[in-house]
């Protein structure tokens, strides 16, 4: 089975780890997000009939205190962002987050989850940024870790996007 | 190239003289030389017909001049070209030269051949195997044998070993307490003892690349519980990155960032690293240095090499470090106290004695139960061959041999044949016997003895039906036997004619004597001649004495009283003269006290002498009185036979 590196990029506390528990498999608890950075999942996706066994790397969120490691990032084939609808300033660090990502592992396929959908009226990131981001040619999903909405599009539409990127090297 | 067939084909409509007046300004003959001269003369129709074809031919002539002139390198060319494609041999020859170069691009591009081979490769090996077997057994039999070998010796070892481990630890205060802590935890006790006896034992080895963390493969131990490889894999790099981290914020960038072991008690995570991935060794214990060198450094560096270029193009197929398994196999090593390497483990003299002893221990029971169940049969036998006992069942019951039958109770005791004709322990033997009577004939005689209980000098026989007793017995014991005889079963007669009767033996003595007394008379008188009277006395004695003796034999005396004559003299006086004597004697036995009712008195004159008369000696004898007595029993008036 093909194997390949993701990691769960965000800031501190948009919900990153609650939105991928129910569809990982996870040996580790999540302490070890804050104890060493970092904990790695397992993540079975399919795409055109061919299984891909995503490792996830769920890093730890970004703030004032603490810069998430781009070392973590070394050997990934794409990456998570997730910011959340109602923080507007997460939206401002997905985007620091993919600039810093591109500086140090260089461009690599990655999907934006805007979580807690299911509180959508509240919200903070409206549908111009929205826009904005899908204007830039991102891939932008809503998604809910409270009613497990849009989760596992969006690992599938990721596992998409490499297998093509990776196609298209081969080709190349 | 529509052009060069254009020219090429004789046929084609554009060198066609009738097209000739066609507009061929943007045709690409216009680069042709002498073609322009002629494009613009129209055919004229008045022309005779010899000269219009004169001129066609030489028109003819000329184009295929210039036609050789133009075209003839390409024409052998294109003729070489349509040999290759046209000539399947050519076309094999060439397809030869680069199709090894083809195959090798097209695995390098994806997996798409192999899978379009597979069902032709696996159709061939079916085919090639239905045909004829032996070339595909003699390809794999160098591999079967050492593969067989190799796990059945696997198997027996670790069996082994378990097995004396378990022995070794069983009775020692160690190994109660591993007792214990096998029964806390759950745990086989097999597994306890090898680790606390462990020095060290490679449980899983790890194969990782180096910079996305993703698992290429994973081995482990015998019976060691793993969780998700990949995942592990994915984390054991990501601490190496974390404590990278923390060794560069705190004491500043180092020169070379390997970690090397990660040690946490009793178990140590060993990292040998190679340019593109990594190994990681999970070891429970202490391992030597040399597992580094010897084991994991080679086998990094043997995949390194075999898979250079697979490690170089990773993009996340694992599937082909598979290959490079048995290099990660070999990192599986382990020491155990003692030196008890499983991979070295002989079976100590110990386990050989053992079985030894219980070998011995086997044949000697086998032994003593041949020699029970010999010794059981040969009861048995003896018991089937003593009469009068019949066995019906018999068997081992609840670890006791049990024998049950008839018994006649005259017949010989199974329990003492038991005690004193064999070597088997009486008490473990139960026997139970039902009486009955048996019909041999020493039975019916036995018991013919044991009833009729006959005198000394009296033997019973028993034959043919019929019980014959032989000898001396008292009257009274006789009457008995004739009346019980025919009580005791299979008895159908009694023969007593060789029994005497004891108390007839003095009557018949008397009357023998009685009978050989003679009284003499006096010539033509009934006067009993002289000289006798000490001899009448005594037969009047002998007499009185019989009719004494005779009830108590059960008899009757019966005394006939004969009277005689010599021949002289007349018949008829004779005759009454013997009457005469005969009552004289009569009368004179009754005077002296002898029953008259058992007296008769007959006279048969000169006819029963008791010799020839030749003198008168003779005659003096034959003048006399004889005396015929007879015993009759005395239930029946029937004379006996004696």
């Amino acid at each position: 089975m093909i194997q390949k590196k993701i990691c769960l990029l965000g800031a501190f506390a948009v919900g990153k780890t609650s939105l991928v528990a129910r569809f990982v498999k996870s040996i580790y608890s999540d302490q070890y997000i804050t104890t060493v950075g970092v904990k790695v999942d397992k993540k079975v996706v399919k795409v055109d009939d061919r299984e891909i066994n995503l490792i996830v790397w769920d890093l730890a969120g970004e703030d004032e205190f603490q810069k998430v490691q781009m070392s973590y990032l070394s050997g990934a084939s794409g990456y998570l962002l997730v910011a959340d609808g109602t923080r507007l300033n997460t939206l401002e660090i997905a985007r620091m987050l993919r600039e810093r990502v591109n500086e140090n592992a260089g461009k690599l396929p990655f999907i934006l989850i805007i979580n807690k959908a299911d509180l959508e009226p509240e919200w903070e990131i409206d549908d111009q940024a929205i826009a904005e981001c899908e204007a830039q040619g991102w891939t932008v999903i809503k998604a809910s870790a409270k009613i497990g909405e849009g989760v596992e599009n969006a690992f599938t539409a990721l596992a998409k996007k490499i297998s093509t990127a990776s196609g298209s090297e081969r080709d190349s | 190239m529509a052009l060069l067939i254009a020219i090429f084909d004789p046929q084609s409509s554009i060198l066609d003289p009738r097209l000739r007046n066609t507009d061929m300004s943007d045709s690409p003959l216009r680069i042709v030389p002498n073609q322009p001269a002629r494009p613009n003369q129209p055919v004229r129709p008045d022309q005779p017909e010899d000269a219009a074809s004169n001129e066609a031919a030489q028109k003819q002539a000329e184009l295929a001049e210039l036609r050789r002139l133009l075209v003839e390198p390409e024409q052998v060319q294109i003729n070489n070209i349509l040999e290759r494609l046209n000539n399947p041999r050519i076309r094999a020859r060439e397809t030869s030269r680069t199709l090894t170069e083809a195959v090798r691009l097209r695995n390098a591009h994806d997996d798409s051949l192999t899978e379009a081979l597979a069902p032709t490769v696996v159709t061939a090996f079916h085919s090639s195997v239905k045909k004829d077997p032996r070339p595909v057994a003699e390809a794999i039999s160098p591999l079967m044998g050492p593969a067989i070998r190799h796990s059945i010796s696997v198997a027996l070892r670790s069996m082994i070993q378990k097995f004396d481990q378990a022995l070794q630890h069983s009775f020692t205060w160690r190994g109660v307490k591993w007792r214990f802590q096998a029964w806390r935890t759950g745990r086989p006790f097999a597994e306890v003892v090898l680790l606390n006896t462990l020095v060290y034992r490679v449980e899983q080895v790890f194969l990782i690349h180096k910079q996305s963390g993703l698992r290429l493969d994973h081995v482990a131990a015998a019976s060691v519980a793993t969780q998700d490889a990949d995942i592990v894999s994915g984390m054991l790099t990501a601490i190496q990155e974390a404590i990278r981290n923390f060794a560069r914020d705190s004491f500043g960038p180092a020169q070379d960032e390997h970690i090397d072991t990660l040690d946490m008690g009793d178990r140590e995570v060993w990292f040998e690293s190679g340019p593109q991935a990594v190994i990681a060794a999970v070891i429970r214990g202490k391992a030597s240095e040399t597992l580094r060198s010897d084991f994991l450094a080679p086998a990094i560096e043997a995949i390194h090499n075999e898979q250079r270029e697979t490690l170089a193009s990773f993009d996340g197929d694992t599937a082909p470090f598979e290959l490079s398994r048995p290099h990660l196999e070999d990192c599986l090593q382990s020491q155990f106290e003692g030196g008890a390497d499983p991979a070295k483990f002989k079976v100590p003299l110990y386990i050989w004695l053992l079985i030894a002893a219980l070998l011995a221990a086997i044949a000697a029971w086998a032994f003593f139960a041949w020699r029970e169940s010999r010794r059981w049969d040969d009861y048995l036998n003896k018991l089937r061959a003593t009469p009068g006992i019949v066995i019906t069942e018999e068997g081992k019951r609840d670890g006791r041999r049990f024998v049950a039958g008839l018994r006649d109770p005259l017949a010989a005791d199974p329990q003492m044949i038991l005690k004193d004709q064999t070597q088997l322990d009486p008490a473990k033997v139960a026997s139970h016997w039902e009486p009955y009577q048996a019909l041999h004939p020493e039975f019916v005689e036995a018991r013919a003895k044991s009833l009729l209980e006959p005198p000394p000098g009296v033997a019973l026989k028993f034959g043919g039906g019929v019980l014959s007793a032989a000898g001396v017995a008292p009257h009274q014991w006789i009457v008995d036997a004739r009346k019980f005889a025919r009580a005791i079963p299979s008895v159908t007669a009694f023969d007593d004619r060789d029994l005497i009767d004891e108390d007839l033996k003095e009557p018949e003595s008397l009357r023998r004597q009685i009978e050989q007394h003679s009284v003499r008379f006096v010539v033509g008188t009934t006067q009993i001649a002289p000289g006798q009277n000490e001899d009448l006395n005594t037969l009047i004695a002998q007499v009185q004495k019989l009719i004494a003796l005779a009830p108590a034999a059960g008899r009757v005396v019966k005394i006939e009283i004969i009277g005689h004559t010599d021949t002289e003299g007349d018949g008829s006086a004779n005759q009454r003269l013997s009457e005469e004597r005969a009552s004289r004697i009569l009368a004179m036995l009754a005077a002296r006290g002898v029953g008259k009712e058992l007296l008769s008195a007959r006279g048969v004159a000169s006819t029963q002498p008791a010799r020839p008369e030749t003198s008168d000696a003779d005659k003096e004898i034959n003048r006399r009185v004889s005396l015929k007595v007879s015993l009759l029993d005395a239930r029946q008036p029937k004379e006996s036979s004696r």
